[in-house]
């Protein structure tokens, strides 16, 4: 994986909790795997817009129903 | 590490043809903050070529992680494939195998979930869901 060098201005509680829990080298790792996270759910929603503009919204009995058969294993 | 979907090739076949059981799986999913991935096994059995016919699939797919095959995973696969009465198909026992990689463990989205789940009996961290519905 190529890596690049960025700055970032995040809360100083928020980053002195994530060194000491995770090291200073730990901290990119944390930041790349948040990144990654995010980029990823984006993607999969704009795909989920986009697949209910062109067949009509997702009812959300159906919704539902899924959930409910995740929740139950 | 974020649980994962991982999802066969009916799976993404239904997403591409905009099947509302489908994507109402891939919402919940989202809920759930899983990534969502299809192994390379599942490209090659939804791709042919660059061709307009892979359009629809194309979408999909670049939208999930591909995780990359590797020599673990196949053995995992024919591990999985050598249980006494197993006859499933390699392909699923491709789609178990990535399933079983991460440490954050898997459910796993099949057309049909029978095989998948004689697969994946014996392993807690694998879910076999269904596309069809418990009904």
């Amino acid at each position: 994986m190529a890596t690049e060098k960025v700055s970032f201005t995040l809360d100083k509680n928020l980053v002195a909790e994530a060194r000491a829990t995770a090291g200073k080298r730990g901290l990119s790792r944390i930041m790349n795997d948040a990144l990654s996270d995010w980029l990823h759910g984006r993607r999969i929603d704009q795909m989920l817009d986009e697949m209910d503009d062109e067949a009509g919204p997702l009812g959300d009995e159906l919704v539902q129903e899924v959930r409910g058969e995740w929740r139950a294993g | 590490m974020a649980r994962r979907l991982i999802l066969d090739a009916g799976a993404i076949s239904a997403l591409a043809d905009l099947e509302p059981r489908a994507r109402a799986a891939l919402r919940v999913a989202r809920e759930q903050r899983m990534r969502v991935a299809a192994p390379a096994v599942t490209v090659a059995e939804t791709t042919r070529g660059s061709g307009p016919k892979d359009a629809k699939v194309n979408r999909v797919l670049a939208r999930l992680d591909i995780p990359a095959s590797d020599e673990a995973r196949g053995r995992v696969a024919g591990g999985l494939l050598a249980k006494p009465g197993e006859g499933g198909k390699t392909i699923d026992a491709l789609i178990v195998a990535e399933a079983l990689s991460g440490p954050g463990g898997a459910d796993i989205l099949p057309a049909d979930p029978k095989d998948m789940r004689v697969l994946a009996k014996g392993h807690p961290s694998v879910r076999v869901r269904t596309l069809r519905g418990n009904k």
